[in-house]
């Protein structure tokens, strides 16, 4: 059921918040298609939303086992330790006296990237979400399902924290706008990171990147997000490629020829992200923006739950 | 010329392109379709990978072939192909003879237009000779240009007339030899067949073409007691089964029986209630003016009624005896009392001798007459012994006169020839016939009456019809209201005149009955000396026109020997009370086969003409070509050709997809080069300025006071035009359109001068540009201050040379009668002016829009416009505008009526279109319906 349904949202919201002109306020210092994007972001949070609904029951099963949302361990009280903090309920029933330990404080980290630039805001047919609106989708799921959670959501690069949704759906945006080397960011000591993008840029970059992210205890999930025809290439005749509008573009006289090529490039692409992933002790997973949200969603989510979150 | 079978090709050179089509193929077939863009995330991984097959992309074959083809077509129509190719170019100047009589209507469609085509078709100059034209002889050869030849031959009629072939025969002396001569002809023998057989023969090739003709003539009509006794003239391809109808003044059929086609001819029975609206028989199905026959009014049966004695002793001495006998064949007599007969609505009533009349009798019989009966009445021993009363011409003497016995003379009782006035002209009066007892006119009643006694209403004067040798009235007569009052004043029987016994009673009861259907009587037995005015006259076709200024009257002295001519068609003439009918077909006219004349070659169907198929090969290519334009743009874009096909698919716009912009840009871009004007020339520096403004031209004539006058007469109009629409004319202009450019002028006016002019040939060529161009040609031939003779006369000569389409009176509610101001008649100088437009039907047809490319007027309108009022202000709307004011609203509305065309035509529609706006308006408050209310 919830195979289609954000994915229809999420267009049929983008077409109505096409013609508004109304942009907020830091949008000037956003690209166009991020602009756009922020326009589409009511639906993409409810679609996240959704998605959030049914990640994290099973996983986060474990508060409700009957062991106590506060309670942690019963331990023995030290010398020099308060008094008060000695659970007498507990000490009462023996003779040795007992601190109630309550869960530890500082709630986990998630740090999430989501690639918005324009290689992102691309599809290949009208029927399909951009790639970088599915990334978003994604995202978001995963962040409200982890705030829900009782865990920390920050913006991989500007550290904005996830209170209110749309905001951070907001500085999601705009922290995707720009490229980042592995300097620019910082990443958390016990923080597990959430990468989104399509990773088409070459090796080099993604393996200087991922080498400085790759963190001491926390997990680290590069989602790559693909159109359906940039996984198949199903271009026939003489066609003018380009990246963007602007690129010089390649001009392949017979595109069909080229097909099986190219499917080998793109095959052997993602190979090597996939090794430099695993390289920094990540997780790699791919999504196709034709293929409902919700398996990658909930795959993700027990990668988290792995790391215990 | 090449020439294969039926087809021909005209420059064969243009073929040699064809051998270039193999390159064209390899070249279309290596030639790539514009490459398409795609925007495309992962391109620089592309960027690595070496194209692996670098042979550019061939067109696909479909369209290789889809352009060969299109080529094809357009080097096939550059090499002009011709179907049916003229063999031998023939360069003789063609002469068409056409039989133009009425033994052509039947055939006048088909041989017209097969004419028509041949005279297109011509190279040279062609001479038409119609074998009935007008009544100088100077006008049967017209020399015309192919297309003139043509629309001349399509605008041509049958004439009521028979053709004849003797005087044409002479015309064609003028001609010299060497021609090409086609005579279509209506496949009968005329007077002088052959004789203009064999001069057309020493004028160079003949080829006749002659259809089976069914034409039927009536040739004769012959009252009987059961309805006419009919003759027929039939040509060899008649129908043997005739239908022959009875028809009234327009042309209705009351009546109409299907006799077989017989020698001796037929029998056409008609009811005598139906029979007093008949004017005509008419052969109903092969129509033409040979096939109506006109009745006579004497030829009419009279419904008479004969007021019978109450009791009869002696039948055959009793005077109804003589009387029933004599009118029984000739008219529909019913018998019985006065009582019935005089409410029975019958045309006529005889008393023979009855004496006193009841009162109420009287008083039905006096309102009988009134009404316009007719009562004729006998003398008798009853009558003179009766009080006479009213109904009788004037009072007579109580005693008859006797003229027999011994002391009467020798020519006593002798009837006096009848005097030309008399309705018993002409009838001879047998030797022995005597009147043996007479009724005399009482000589104190024409004293009285000559004293003008004070009467309640004056009666009018006693006729005399007919007088014994001495001077004593027989028959006298008086009108009383609309009716006439008849005495004989002898008995209808043998008692007191022989008169009976003879044919003569019997002819006088038959001219005195005719007079109770027609007051004219058949002027061949009156020797009047007025002009008999036609009444009613037949076209060609046969059918009843309303006589026109054309029409020559008949002179009554030649009355006896006179054929229908162009000038005098078939019809019925009247005049002085006398009538004449002028038949199509003479009583003794024989519709004989053509015979086939040695040397002339008769064609058995319709000769192939030439048609040329280049531009019809050329449109195609050219279609193709914008087709291959659109192919060209969708291959480029095949996804988004494909939107656009589920988008056409769908029937619904949501999105303008860029194909469509593209495809809607070559078709508005094509569009717009081909109605592209070719660009101005330089030489004319006020082109520009006279195209924004709209320009009144008038044609020069090189008459200073004319130019003049007409000049001052436009700017009259130019003026109230600013000041009362919104056409804002700049000057006015005088042109001459061989030099001018007309195509700046929405209307050109031409007033005519005093003489007959004829325009050069490149003037008519140009007004005649102008007019298919879709100008307005406004003539005015002042004609309404001329003799009617004159001004056609001169709107002939001004319009020769030129394609004057079919024109007709302004009909009611045409457009001109409302472009601006309502108009019902168009005053100009002359309050009783006219305009003639083209015909509907005819500016229909045209390339015009329905518009009439030519107003013809005779209003002089120049003159009255010179001295163009000031609109009226709203206080002077009660006031009937004078006529200088008419008349500047008939030019107004002209100029609107060129400038708007039939626009006025459309809002005839306006009121229905306002009251469904008021009908939606009341149910649903839509605010939009009120708004289209307010105006």
């Amino acid at each position: 059921m919830m195979a289609r349904s954000p994915d229809s949202r999420s267009t049929k919201a983008r077409s109505k918040t096409q013609g508004s002109h109304s942009l907020e306020g830091n949008s000037s210092s956003l690209s166009y298609q991020a602009r756009e994007l922020q326009k589409g972001l009511p639906a993409v949070l409810m679609d996240a939303r959704k998605a959030a609904k049914s990640l994290f029951f099973g996983t986060h099963g474990r508060k409700s086992a009957g062991i106590g949302e506060a309670f942690w361990q019963h331990r023995e009280l030290a010398d020099g330790e308060a008094l008060h903090q000695i659970d007498w309920r507990r000490s009462a029933r023996s003779d040795r006296l007992f601190v109630r330990e309550m869960e530890r404080e500082g709630p986990a980290l998630l740090q999430i990237w989501a690639d918005t630039r324009p290689s992102m805001c691309w599809r290949g047919d009208e029927t399909r979400p951009m790639k970088a609106e599915r990334g978003l989708v994604l995202a978001m799921a995963i962040a409200l399902a982890v705030r829900a959670g009782g865990e920390r959501v920050l913006c991989l690069r500007g550290g904005k924290a996830m209170t209110q949704e749309d905001a951070f759906g907001a500085a999601l945006i705009k922290s995707g706008q720009q490229d980042w080397v592995s300097h620019d960011v910082a990443p958390a000591q016990h923080g597990h990171i959430l990468l989104i993008s399509d990773g088409l840029e070459c090796e080099e970059l993604w393996s200087a990147r991922l080498k400085k992210l790759a963190p001491a205890q926390g997990r680290l999930i590069l989602v790559i997000i693909q159109d359906r025809d940039e996984i198949e290439f199903p271009f026939e005749g003489r066609v003018a490629f380009s990246a963007f509008a602007q690129q010089n573009p390649i001009l392949i006289a017979n595109a069909q020829s080229v097909q099986v090529a190219y499917r080998d490039r793109y095959e052997r692409h993602l190979a090597q992200l996939r090794g430099l992933v695993a390289q920094a002790n990540g997780q790699f997973l791919t999504h196709a923006t034709d293929q409902a949200v919700t398996p990658v969603a909930l795959q993700i989510a027990a990668i988290l739950a792995r790391g215990a979150i | 010329m090449w020439s294969f079978g039926s087809i021909g090709i005209a420059t064969p050179l243009a073929l040699l392109a064809l051998a270039a089509l193999p390159i064209i193929w390899l070249v279309i077939r290596a030639l790539p379709p514009v490459p398409k863009s795609q925007i495309f995330p992962p391109t620089s991984l592309l960027s690595g990978i070496a194209p692996t097959q670098e042979t550019p992309q061939k067109a696909p074959q479909w369209l290789a072939w889809f352009r060969l083809f299109t080529l094809s077509c357009l080097i096939v129509g550059f090499s002009g192909p011709v179907v049916n190719p003229t063999k031998i170019q023939d360069s003789r100047p063609l002469l068409l003879v056409i039989d133009n009589g009425w033994t052509s209507a039947p055939l006048w469609r088909a041989m017209i237009e097969e004419a028509a085509i041949l005279a297109r078709a011509s190279t040279t100059q062609v001479r038409l000779m119609f074998t009935v034209s007008g009544s100088q002889g100077s006008q049967a050869i017209e020399t015309l240009s192919p297309s003139q030849a043509a629309s001349r031959l399509r605008a041509a009629m049958p004439m009521p007339v028979l053709p004849d072939h003797q005087r044409v025969a002479q015309a064609t002396a003028t001609l010299k030899p060497g021609q090409r001569i086609f005579w279509f002809s209506d496949g009968l023998e005329h007077s002088g067949t052959a004789n203009l057989a064999d001069s057309l023969k020493r004028l160079g090739t003949v080829k006749v073409r002659a259809a089976p003709n069914p034409v039927i003539a009536i040739t004769r009509a012959k009252p009987s007691p059961e309805g006419f006794q009919l003759g027929f003239a039939t040509a060899p391809a008649a129908p043997y089964q005739l239908k022959i109808e009875a028809i009234n003044h327009i042309g209705q059929s009351l009546g109409a029986v299907t006799l077989a086609r017989a020698a001796w001819g037929g029998t056409f029975s008609l009811e005598p209630v139906i029979a007093r609206g008949v004017v005509a028989l008419r052969s109903g199905d092969v129509r033409s003016a040979g096939g109506v026959f006109l009745l006579d009014a004497f030829d009419r049966r009279v419904r008479t009624g004969l007021v019978m004695p109450r009791a009869v002793d002696q039948p055959l001495l009793s005077d109804t005896h003589y009387v029933k006998e004599a009118l029984a064949p000739y008219s529909s007599l019913s018998l019985g009392d006065l009582h019935q007969l005089s409410g029975a609505g019958l045309d006529a009533l005889i008393l023979t001798d009855v004496g006193q009349l009841p009162d109420h009798e009287a008083k039905a019989l006096e309102q009988f007459v009134e009404r316009g009966g007719l009562l004729l009445r006998f003398a008798g021993p009853r009558l003179l012994a009766s009080q006479q009363g009213a109904l009788i011409p004037a009072p007579l003497a109580a005693e008859p006169r006797v003229l027999s016995g011994s002391l009467a003379s020798e020519t006593a009782g002798q009837i006096a020839a009848f005097e030309p006035t008399s309705p018993f002209a002409g009838l001879t009066i047998p030797q022995d016939t005597r009147i043996n007892q007479v009724a005399l006119i009482a000589p104190q009643a024409e004293s009285e009456d000559t004293d003008g006694r004070a009467l309640a209403r004056k009666p009018s004067p006693v006729q005399v019809w007919a007088r014994l040798v001495d001077g004593t009235p027989l028959v006298s007569a008086r009108a009383i209201g609309r009716g006439t009052l008849v005495l004989f004043h002898t008995t209808a029987g043998p008692a007191w005149s022989d008169v009976a016994f003879s044919g003569l009673q019997i002819s006088m009861l038959r001219r005195v009955l005719a007079r109770a259907a027609s007051s004219a009587i058949p002027a061949q037995f009156v020797a009047g000396t007025v002009p008999l005015k036609p009444v009613l006259v037949l076209d060609g076709f046969g059918a009843f026109i309303t006589p026109d200024a054309s029409i020559r009257p008949l002179q009554p002295t030649i009355l006896k020997d006179l054929k229908p001519s162009v000038d005098q068609p078939p019809g019925i003439y009247e005049g002085g009370g006398a009538r004449w009918i002028l038949q199509a077909a003479r009583p003794d006219l024989q519709l004989l086969a053509l015979k086939p004349v040695g040397g002339i070659e008769r064609l058995r169907a319709a000769e192939q003409q030439p048609r040329a198929l280049a531009s019809a090969f050329l449109i195609v290519g050219m279609m193709l070509m914008i087709l291959d334009l659109v192919i060209a743009v969708l291959l480029g874009h095949r996804q988004e050709a494909h939107r656009l096909f589920s988008w056409m698919k769908r029937f619904s716009v949501k999105k303008n997809t860029p194909i469509l912009r593209h495809t809607l840009l070559i078709w508005g871009l094509y569009s717009l080069i081909v109605t592209l004007p070719a660009p101005a020339s330089a030489q004319e520096p006020n082109r520009a300025q006279l195209s924004q403004d709209v320009v009144l031209a008038y044609v020069q004539s090189g008459d200073a006071a004319l130019d003049s006058a007409t000049r001052r007469g436009l700017e009259g109009l130019a003026r109230a035009l600013r000041e009362r629409t919104s056409v804002e004319p700049g000057p006015v202009k005088a042109i001459d359109p061989v030099k001018d450019d007309l195509a700046l002028y929405p209307i050109v006016f031409w007033t005519l001068g005093e003489r007959a002019m004829e325009p050069k040939p490149e003037m008519a060529r140009a007004l005649d540009l102008f007019m298919k161009n879709g100008g307005v040609l406004f003539v005015d031939s002042r004609g309404a201050g001329r003799t009617p003779a004159m001004a056609t006369a001169l709107v002939r000569a001004a319009l020769r040379g030129i394609e004057a389409p079919p024109l007709e009176p302004v009909p009611l509610g045409h457009v001109l009668t409302k472009s601006f101001y309502i108009l019902q008649r168009f005053p100009g100088r002359y309050p009783n002016a006219q305009i003639w437009v083209e015909t509907v039907a005819s500016a229909q047809a045209s390339a015009n829009d329905g518009v009439s490319s030519l107003i013809l007027g005779d209003g002089d309108w120049a003159y009255a416009w010179a001295k163009a009022p000031r609109a009226p202000t709203l206080g002077d709307l009660d006031v009937e505008p004078t006529p200088s004011e008419w008349s500047i609203r008939v030019g107004i509305n002209v100029v609107l009526y060129a400038l708007t065309g039939n626009y006025k035509a459309d809002q005839i529609h306006m009121p229905a279109l306002l009251e469904r706006f008021g009908r939606r308006n009341s149910t649903t408050d839509m605010p939009d319906a009120r708004q289209s209310r307010r105006p």
